[in-house]
């Protein structure tokens, strides 16, 4: 297959996928994936292969998804984001560390549940933003809350990423000097890179396009050369480039690319999973779905209530973080790439990854069509007995009045 | 905590910004319950209605940038911070009256109003100067433009529009 025919039939292919599943009211990501899988070569019928342009488009989709990460970042609002904010973020951290524990007793070994512990703990900001948009929970009091709790979770997974990173790339010395050349030059390009970025970037048309991408992409690449995760590379930069006057403008421009990247990503991501195998990781992914509702649950109702929120909006709050998504992925990615990991190890963690990503991404979208209703299940399934027999006396005498009106009548 | 700061009004308005949906400013009822109005990036504005004691509004209006406007109109006041409305305009059958600050580096600064040659150059009216608190009605040809200083100009459209060249900044 010639490239030019395989990117018509990638567009094609993502196109379909994305109409199918926008149709099932579910997020495109879900459709992505299971393109991958269903016409993969592990899959029905071989449409798309492991091809250096699927490699390609997908690692540009990554550095661009946290490019964009950044460019939304601001680390000023972060810190002033209050107390509360940071004590739910943190008591948010507990995902983490039940999914490492996870990893563990599934017997992955501690690198794997290192990476595991990441998927499991990290939110979907994209499918979660969404969500709430569409679903008129925008307004809500617990929407504050979890948006500010996301935004410490980007953080959180940056420092994650580069602390897999730099596990999984080196060690050495020599690694050690090119990571510290490379945090060097991004401390001082974060400092000093405004006026850089606004020189450099005053320019019209397609030669802004051309000269904003070239500037992601290397400095991505330079990273991942000095054995620096690419990523968080692309995160930093984005932060450089959002303190410039352009931040608006690259956002607009490189927004196709962004797109078309992160599908292709996706779609290379399902490429890998073998279905047959992933089948056989489906308990795994059914544990981390029930163990991420649980703690999720928990550590989302808490951090609400010692904040101070109702009870009601605290459940919300657990609900609101439910689904998972592209960084879940990101990091499941990563893992598949590490070739320190058994092979073993490997296909297992992206079967069930897949699963697990596919399984909560539907779970959130279902979560937030029935908001409401859930929502007032739960905190009817939280109220005290005292409180529940206090209802049911109201109630009686409610009726008790009613039948003696009627009998009045 | 923002109150509104160009009526004065003694209403508090909590402004909070939600990462990646926008702003939201809610607003305290006095008959009680609240008004959370939520902007989101391209002009739209949601309107939703929080019943006392409720965390859960009972309803809500969405309204894209056009009718925002409009709603604005009716409720009799201008959108405050709107960024397509920082020039506060009205047009009375072809004649504009607006505001213009003038910046530090204004070439106004320093010169009198009969120096300036406002109204032979661009054929605007000076209507009146704001000054702090102050303010300047019919200002006579000897006024001082200070920065800072906010003219009332009435002219025609490209009467305005050549009177704010002509105060722009040197540069």
């Amino acid at each position: 297959m010639s490239p030019i025919l395989e990117f018509g039939l990638i567009a094609l292919g993502l196109y379909t996928a994305g109409w199918i599943s926008q149709r099932l009211g579910i997020s495109a990501i879900v459709g992505y994936i299971l393109l991958g899988i269903i016409l993969g070569p592990h899959g029905i019928y071989t449409l798309y292969q492991e091809t250096e342009l699927i490699e390609l488009l997908g690692e540009l989709g990554i550095v661009l998804l946290l490019f964009y990460l950044g460019l939304e970042f601001s680390l000023s609002r972060f810190l002033e984001s209050g107390r509360s904010t940071l004590l739910a973020g943190s008591l948010d951290l507990v995902n983490l560390v039940v999914g490492v524990g996870v990893g563990l007793v599934l017997g992955l070994g501690w690198l794997a549940s290192l990476f595991l512990g990441g998927i499991v703990y990290i939110s979907s900001s994209g499918v979660i933003a969404k969500l709430l948009a569409e679903r008129d929970l925008v307004a809500y009091p617990e929407t504050e809350r979890t948006l500010g709790v996301l935004v410490f979770e980007d953080l959180a997974m940056v420092v994650i990423l580069t602390g897999l990173g730099l596990i999984t790339l080196g060690g050495g010395l020599i690694d050690a000097l090119g990571v510290l050349f490379f945090l060097l030059i991004a401390l001082l390009l974060l400092r000093f890179g405004r006026g850089l970025v606004d020189r450099l970037l005053s320019r019209e048309g397609e030669a802004f396009v051309l000269l904003s991408l070239a500037l992601v992409v290397l400095f991505s690449v330079l990273a991942k050369s000095l054995g620096f995760p690419e990523a968080v590379a692309a995160f930093l930069f984005g932060m450089v480039v959002a303190e410039s006057r352009f931040k608006e403008r690259v956002e607009q421009t490189l927004q196709s690319w962004h797109s078309v990247g992160a599908a292709v990503f996706f779609l290379g991501f399902g490429l890998h999973v073998d279905a047959r195998a992933a089948v056989k990781q489906l308990p795994a992914a059914l544990l981390l779905v029930v163990v991420t509702i649980v703690a999720n649950m928990m550590t989302g109702y808490l951090s609400g209530r010692w904040s101070g929120l109702s009870r009601r909006a605290s459940v919300g709050h657990g609900l609101m973080l439910l689904p998972r998504g592209e960084f879940s992925l990101v990091i499941a990615g990563l893992a598949a790439g590490v070739t320190s990991l058994p092979q073993e190890t490997r296909t297992a963690l992206s079967g069930m990854s897949s699963l697990y990503v596919i399984a909560m991404v539907v779970i959130g979208s279902f979560v937030f069509r029935y908001f409401d209703q859930i929502n007032g299940w739960l905190e009817a399934k939280l109220k005290t007995p005292a409180e529940r027999q206090a209802e049911a006396t109201r109630q009686r005498e409610l009726d008790a009045m009613r039948l003696d009106e009627k009998s009045l009548r | 905590m923002v109150t509104n700061e160009l009526t004065g009004s003694a209403i508090e308005v909590r402004e909070v910004t939600l990462p990646g949906i926008g702003k939201k400013y809610v607003m305290p009822l006095r008959a009680g319950g609240n008004l959370a109005i939520v902007v989101r990036p391209d002009g739209e504005r949601q309107m939703y209605h929080f019943r006392e004691q409720e965390d859960r509004p009972c309803d809500v209006v969405k309204v894209d940038k056009e009718e925002a406007q409009q709603v604005a109109n009716l409720l009799g006041q201008p959108l405050v911070g709107a960024p397509d409305l920082e020039r506060l305009k009205l047009v009375l059958g072809g004649l504009e009256i607006e505001w213009i600050e003038l910046g530090v580096d204004s070439t106004l600064i320093g010169t009198t109003v009969g120096a300036s040659a406002l109204r032979t150059k661009t054929g605007v009216s000076i209507v009146a100067i704001m000054r702090g608190e102050q303010a300047i009605p019919n200002p006579r040809v000897d006024t001082v433009f200070e920065a800072g200083d906010t003219i009332l100009i009435i002219g025609s459209n490209p009467e305005i529009e050549a009177a704010r060249d002509a105060v722009r900044s040197r540069a």
